[in-house]
């Protein structure tokens, strides 16, 4: 058990050309016990972090320490880190009891002490009754587990999992997610998760560390990512359907502030807290960000309003997703999937001004 | 199997005149994007100015004009799979086939181009059979969804009638995400009263209105399939409600939260608002919406209201 903790860490790959910068200047401190998912589009730098804490990936500069001892010059085995990978790597000719067993074997723990630890993680991982099974006979949920079973049983101090479930299907993934948080209930270990899936991140992490290129954005909850983005980028990278965002100026009109949207009728209602930081601001432009399911067909009290057009009602079974226009403007709305409506039907959405983000348009950062 | 009129059964793939796009694009990683969109119309030896329109209309179309010069390495993942659409929609065919053509890309410009498959009419004119594993995807564009399993087709409707009102549980269960919840029940009737109650744990339901009529006429155990988005976190006040829940677990995922709630014995996945904070063993109290229970033969799993 061990709380990870990264300083101004660096990885470059040198090239014939030029040298590519993966990481730059990372510091993140994973707490004992804590969940933290690396969250990131492909190329954000998130493997080469997790290649340089597990002792794979030499570090450029920079420290990695596991409970304030720095651990560069330890070797994988010595750092005593556990690791899936999205490949199960799971030896075919062996049983998954035999592959759970395995790490236990080359430690040369003794078989009554091999065979009690294999039956403790398979009743923890619900895989006591395939333990006589080989790998080809398991579905991929069951491989996976017995993959995570053999990354755990070797007590590690920290716990690395990467890509785990990309490769599974929809409906499993969404099991092993609620099988993942209720074994890292019960365990309690550091554990680091790499993905570029939000849903897995947000799901499962304490903390979600999101990256782009090679720089850590943002270390927070789920509750920070989506309610106070440092900057456009993650307002753009967290949230499914994608984020609307708007080129706006401030406007003031007898209602107060309005954030006016540039080649339509569309004003958005900053939320009073953020009125004070608007006026601040030097420039009148800004970006407008609101997502898709913060707008509602049905009025509540202390709603704005927008008007729009639909162009578009995509029936999606549990909700539907409907395209707007307004103007030059397109934008989405998630709403009831009972709701009947007909291309350029008017419509009304409303809001939550609290939920409307605003963005300088140059530095892109959230203005709060 | 017939195309516009023509069996084309021994008819050979390349003079069926169906445009074909895939998974993997399949482009030519030598020509720039221009001549891979321009390839089905070169094999038909198009003149170079009917060449030219056609390709920069569907470039247009799919926002890639200014992407032609370049080559499939040089472009993004999504530009990739527009220029596979772009070659598949100049060849201007009889039919449209699509395999998984956006399943693999990343969530957001799935969003783009599944609003391009809307919008273009080209693909809304000619028949399209589009093939995919994501039941969201499928609802979204299709008119109409043939739902496949065991090598056969199990149901084919509208959107709103598969998902609605599946055929069997099969299809039920494959469209949804979370799954629809499943509850064994044996039909009881005390006096009055017709009330499913559940096979394993303490949880029964009292029926009412049309599906009560439906009901009485079933002699076998039942599978009664309840939508995830037909279970509420309630205050009191609805008319099939469960007092005595508590949550086993909930996830804030993106734009829903999902909480498992046991009620008398029996786990229930619940949709709700991802904004909610419930923790593991708080009691809550379960609304349910009746009127949407599916009913399912517990032996053949076939919809007993369909």
């Amino acid at each position: 058990m061990a709380r990870v903790t990264l300083s101004d860490l660096n990885k470059v790959y040198p090239t014939r050309d030029r040298s590519v910068h993966a990481v730059r200047d990372l510091n993140l401190t994973v707490e004992d016990g804590e969940y933290v998912a690396l969250l990131g589009p492909s190329g954000c730098g998130k493997t080469s972090t997790l290649r340089m804490i597990v002792g794979l990936e030499d570090i450029t500069s920079g420290t990695v320490a596991f409970d304030g001892k720095p651990v560069n010059d330890l070797t994988p085995e010595q750092r005593n880190v556990a690791m899936a990978f999205e490949t199960y790597a799971l030896y075919p000719n062996f049983t998954a009891g035999e592959n759970l067993a395995f790490p236990l074997e080359v430690r040369g723990l003794p078989k009554a002490e091999r065979d009690r630890e294999v039956v403790r993680i398979a009743k923890l991982l619900r895989i006591e009754s395939i333990l006589d099974q080989k790998p080809a006979q398991l579905s991929g949920g069951q491989q996976q587990r017995v993959s995570l079973g053999r990354a755990l049983i070797r007590d590690p101090a920290a716990f690395i999992l990467d890509e785990v479930m990309s490769h599974l299907d929809a409906h499993l993934k969404f099991k092993m997610l609620f099988e993942l948080k209720r074994i890292h209930r019960s365990l309690g270990k550091t554990t680091i998760y790499v993905t570029h899936d939000q849903v897995e991140a947000l799901a499962l992490a304490d903390r979600i560390a999101v990256m782009s290129n090679a720089v850590l954005q943002q270390y927070g909850s789920r509750d920070d990512l989506y309610h106070r983005p440092v900057n456009r980028f993650v307002a753009d990278f967290i949230g499914e359907p994608p984020t609307n965002f708007f080129a706006g100026e401030i406007a003031q009109d007898r209602d107060g502030m309005a954030l006016r949207v540039g080649g339509s009728d569309l004003a958005f209602r900053p939320d009073a807290s953020r009125v004070a930081a608007l006026q601040r601001q030097a420039a009148r432009q800004v970006t407008i960000g609101i997502r898709p399911q913060n707008f509602s067909t049905i009025p509540s009290p202390g709603m704005a309003s927008v008007s729009a057009r639909v162009i578009l009602n995509e029936y999606l079974g549990e909700q539907s997703i409907i395209t707007l226009e307004a103007g030059h403007n397109t934008f989405r709305a998630l709403a009831p999937p009972d709701l009947e409506l007909s291309r350029g039907a008017p419509i009304s959405l409303y809001y939550r001004s609290r939920d409307v983000m605003v963005f300088d348009p140059e530095s892109e950062k959230f203005i709060d | 199997m017939i195309f516009g009129g023509r069996d084309v059964a021994r008819v050979p793939p390349y003079r069926r005149n169906a445009a074909m796009t895939f998974e993997s694009y399949a482009l030519y990683p030598h020509m720039t994007v221009f001549e891979n969109i321009a390839s089905p119309l070169r094999a038909r030896r198009m003149d170079e100015a009917s060449v030219r329109k056609a390709v920069f209309d569907v470039a247009r179309l799919l926002r890639i004009e200014q992407l032609l010069d370049r080559r499939p390495h040089e472009v993004s993942g999504g530009q990739k799979q527009r220029t596979a659409l772009g070659r598949t929609l100049v060849a201007k065919p009889d039919v449209y086939l699509l395999d998984e053509p956006i399943s693999h890309l990343d969530a957001k410009i799935r969003h783009e181009l599944r609003r391009q498959f809307h919008t273009l009419q080209e693909l809304r004119r000619v028949a399209t059979v589009y093939v995919t594993h994501d039941y969201a995807e499928a609802l979204s564009l299709g008119d109409r969804i043939g739902v496949m399993g065991d090598g056969g087709l199990i149901q084919v409707g509208s959107s709103r009638e598969v998902f609605e009102r599946p055929n069997t549980i099969f299809v039920a269960r494959h469209l949804g995400q979370p799954s629809i919840n499943e509850v064994p029940v044996r039909l009881a009737r005390d006096g009055d009263v017709l009330t499913l109650r559940a096979l394993e744990g303490d949880l029964s339901f009292a029926m009412n209105g049309s599906q009560r009529a439906m009901l009485e006429k079933v002699r076998s155990d039942v599978l009664v399939g309840i939508r995830p988005q037909y279970i509420h976190v309630a205050n009191g006040g609805s008319t099939a409600q469960i007092d005595n829940a508590r949550v086993e677990a909930f996830e804030a995922l993106g734009a829903t939260g999902v909480l498992i709630a046991v009620a008398g014995g029996v786990p229930l996945t619940v949709l709700t608002s991802p904004e909610e904070n419930f923790k593991p063993g708080q009691p809550v109290r379960l609304g349910f919406n009746v009127e949407r229970f599916l009913y399912f033969d517990a032996v053949h799993g076939r919809n007993l209201m369909a």
